[in-house]
């Protein structure tokens, strides 16, 4: 008895264990917001496009080393103990933001056993954007054990540390180095992910220690539990990813909190609520949104605490932002099936969330005490109801804010063109990041036949290069060997102060501009507002991304798309133009033989800066077998350019139906 | 005395485990020294499929907890042509490694199972 009672002190007054997200749940929620990313933001599609060639996005059995690898090693990673990361030690302990902090524990996790106020991390935000990031020295309780401890740690994963690694990931000279760089900076950016992830871990934004390693002894998580019990099944979301650009978020801290909500009121919850899930510019913080709209598992509602304990948090309130007031008075509103592994086991009372912020049933459920004496209100959130519930709102949020993330981090995009002459290329790139550039530089490297990679030449960005501007840069031909060249800037892009002069924008620089569509995962229908890889994006209707790698089918490279998807389509993109300049517009064109089917010629437009330059109409009598079957006819037109961007649309025209003209290998080449 | 040599025996055994419990001690294999993959670098290029075809196989005869819960596999070179294949795999907190090492033929001549360390998520 007296063992048990020394055992159940030592680990109740034993510092810290704190758990967020378990690590298989991380993983999954990296793996879905990796592929929400790379269906709709061609930011990080083009940015893997241009390193294709030292690293591909995904793992096969062959090549188990991956973008996609990388990332959710990184995501699974972050959680490592001091035993496995000597130099991050016990990283979990700085998994931690409380958006309504205003101590000088400095929202980082201050709470430690039994609930006493004691600082344990810096917060979360903090331990992810500081290169190197210094973590506190936590020195641990229960001298002269110590537990918890943990000193002299740093984060060589925090998001500049991921700029860095991008860097030589982009300009070393040797591949191998380039590919290990290129490895630890999608490696960062997971373990970036996974801290922006946490905070929608409602225990990890309200300042609640948890001691899972303890099992049911003390203060384990009944959310971790939740969620990695049951991982496989988990609701990942509809897909969808951050506008972080349409919600007005210009830097990093963004993500997890906009100072919008302070907690003396729920009109931002509201305002956040009624906006959501497309983001506008009353979106919150991830940290903001979870703490106001989730209780943890002992930081429960605001009526529960004075304002000075530190379980306290002003929302969610049982009084307003429940049904309390109906459901105290009348036990059966709130009755229904308590639902466990195996089924329904009779019944009980539950809280629904009806306002301040996010609305769903079954936040809390009254425990036996509170549906004995309705009027004192005793609740919990281990419920399996209440969780699923919870992880119903909070995941998805988690996927599509994380999937954001990707987008911002790869965000510096260019357009690049070249035009040759006997002496010298002149070359115009644009800056197509959406964000002004400063304080930067370009570089041009090229290639050479054994992935030596050299700097060509390189320009000083003076001033402020505006959205849609471009500069040109000038460099003997001669000094070429492969033309296999890549574009690099280097500098501030935006306003963020996490990134002031380590951005990173980058682009493929080619003589001749080229784009058969490659690159796709798997046959699909691309509907308006998503893009296609190679920058190409889905004007209306819908389009097929088509692999024709099986039977040989493409005209060129494996990949093809058909102009009508379910119904007819449009695509476009943009390529860097010299004004002035007369380019030749080529590409290959075929009938999508199912057309004969339904008795239809398709026909498709195409149009530079929507004039348009011709139409084509395959009539064929074509079949899929081969690619000489489907008979694939090359056409081309000539124009002069006029602006720095030329926008460049196929659009299937005047055709019905999932049949439509196909299309590969267009290219421009100034004349 | 005989209570209080029974309370300190108590006390004892109650920090021993304590320490095991936070630092996350199991009894599992020990962390080999030296590190199994020192001298090899990450490898990017294609493993050759004997390689691919025996580290599938090994996969598929983990038990179904851990093929569920394998974070993520890694491959290696050592310089002279030898290759290894890392799957780093999470069960309860708890990290195990298990390292397949081929010789220049492709053959797997090691392999090595153990507990590199712990996470806390």
């Amino acid at each position: 008895m007296k063992a048990k009672f020394i055992i159940t002190l030592c680990l109740a007054l034993s510092g810290a264990d704190s758990f967020g997200h378990d690590q298989n749940v991380h993983r999954a929620i990296t793996a879905n917001a990796e592929a929400s990313a790379y269906v709709h933001s061609s930011a990080y599609a083009d940015f893997l496009n241009t390193i294709s060639s030292d690293f591909p996005r995904l793992s096969q059995p062959n090549q188990p080393r991956s973008a996609t690898n990388s990332i959710i090693k990184g995501s699974n990673n972050e959680d490592f103990k001091q035993d496995e990361d000597p130099i991050g030690g016990y990283r979990s302990l700085n998994h931690f933001y409380d958006p309504l902090d205003t101590t000088t524990y400095d929202k980082g996790l201050s709470d430690s056993p039994p609930d006493r106020r004691e600082m344990v991390g810096i917060n979360s935000f903090k331990w992810g954007s500081v290169s190197n990031s210094v973590g506190y020295n936590f020195p641990g309780d229960i001298w002269p054990l110590n537990f918890g401890r943990n000193v002299n740690t740093s984060n060589i994963w925090s998001w500049p540390n991921a700029r860095g690694y991008e860097w030589l990931g982009l300009t070393a000279t040797n591949q191998i180095q380039r590919q290990t760089n290129l490895d630890n900076m999608f490696r960062a950016v997971g373990q970036v992910m996974h801290l922006l992830e946490d905070t929608t871990q409602p225990q990890h934004v309200r300042n609640e220690q948890h001691l899972d390693s303890l099992g049911k002894i003390a203060w384990e998580s009944p959310i971790e539990d939740w969620g990695n019990a049951n991982v496989a099944n988990l609701n990942y979301g509809d897909g969808s990813m951050l506008d972080w650009r349409g919600a007005g978020f210009t830097k990093l801290e963004d993500f997890w909190d906009r100072h919008l909500y302070n907690g003396s009121s729920s009109a931002a919850l509201n305002a956040d609520n009624n906006e959501n899930p497309n983001g506008g510019l009353n979106t919150l913080g991830l940290a903001e949104w979870c703490n106001g709209n989730f209780l943890g598992a002992r930081h429960l509602y605001a009526e529960y605490y004075q304002t000075n304990d530190i379980r306290y948090y002003p929302y969610p309130s049982r009084n307003t932002s429940t049904d309390y007031k109906q459901t105290s008075v009348n036990l059966a509103l709130g009755i229904q099936p308590l639902i466990l592994k195996n089924g329904p086991q009779g019944q009980a009372i539950y809280l629904n969330k009806t306002g301040d912020g996010v609305t769903f049933p079954d936040q809390s459920r009254f425990d036996y005490f509170g549906a004995k004496f309705p009027h004192f209100g005793m609740i919990t959130i281990n419920d399996n109801n209440v969780l699923s519930n919870y992880h119903n709102v909070f995941i998805p949020k988690a996927v599509q804010y994380s999937a954001g993330l990707l987008d911002y981090f790869f965000r510096g995009t260019l357009a690049s063109t070249i035009i040759s002459n006997t002496l010298q290329y002149t070359t115009l790139v644009i800056n197509t990041s959406g964000q002004s550039f400063s304080n930067g530089t370009f570089y041009i490297y090229e290639d050479d036949t054994n992935a030596v990679r050299t700097l060509v030449t390189q320009t000083n960005l003076s001033g402020t290069l505006a959205n849609n501007n471009g500069i040109t840069m000038i460099f003997s031909n001669a000094t070429l060997s492969t033309n296999n060249l890549v574009v690099v800037y280097q500098g501030t892009i935006g306003t963020d102060p996490v990134e002031s002069g380590i951005s990173l924008a980058v682009g493929a620089l080619n003589l001749v501009w080229h784009s058969s569509f490659e690159f796709g995962a798997v046959n699909s229908t691309i509907e308006a507002g998503n893009h296609l890889p190679e920058g190409w994006v889905v004007d209306f209707g819908d389009v097929d991304l088509v692999v024709g790698a099986a039977d040989g089918t493409a005209y060129d490279g494996n990949w093809f798309v058909d102009l009508n998807g379910w119904v007819p389509g449009g695509i476009s993109t943009d390529v860097a133009t010299i004004p002035g300049q007369s380019y030749t517009l080529g590409f290959a064109y075929a009938r999508n033989p199912g057309s004969q089917d339904e008795d239809i010629v398709p026909q498709a437009q195409i149009l530079a800066n929507g004039n348009l330059l011709g139409t084509v109409a395959p009539d064929d009598m074509n079949d899929w077998d081969t690619r000489a079957d489907l008979d694939w006819h090359t056409a081309s037109y000539v124009f002069t350019a006029t602006s720095a961007l030329t926008h460049l649309t196929f659009q299937s025209f005047d055709t019905d139906g999932a049949s439509g003209v196909l299309l590969d290998a267009v290219s421009l080449t100034p004349n | 005395m005989k209570n209080m040599t029974k309370y300190s025996n108590y006390f004892g055994f109650a920090l021993a485990l304590c320490v095991m419990i936070l630092s996350g001690c199991s009894c599992s294999a020990p962390k080999p020294t030296p590190d199994p993959l020192a001298g090899f670098h990450p490898y990017y290029k294609i493993l050759n499929q004997s390689i691919v075809t025996d580290y599938q196989d090994y996969i598929q005869k983990l038990s179904p907890k851990e093929h569920n819960n394998i974070a993520y596999i890694e491959s290696f070179e050592d310089g002279t042509a030898q290759h290894a294949v890392e799957i780093m795999i999470e069960l309860n907190h708890t990290n195990w490694r298990h390292i397949l090492i081929y010789d220049k033929d492709n053959k797997r001549i090691k392999t090595i199972k153990y507990v590199s360390g712990h996470s806390a998520s």
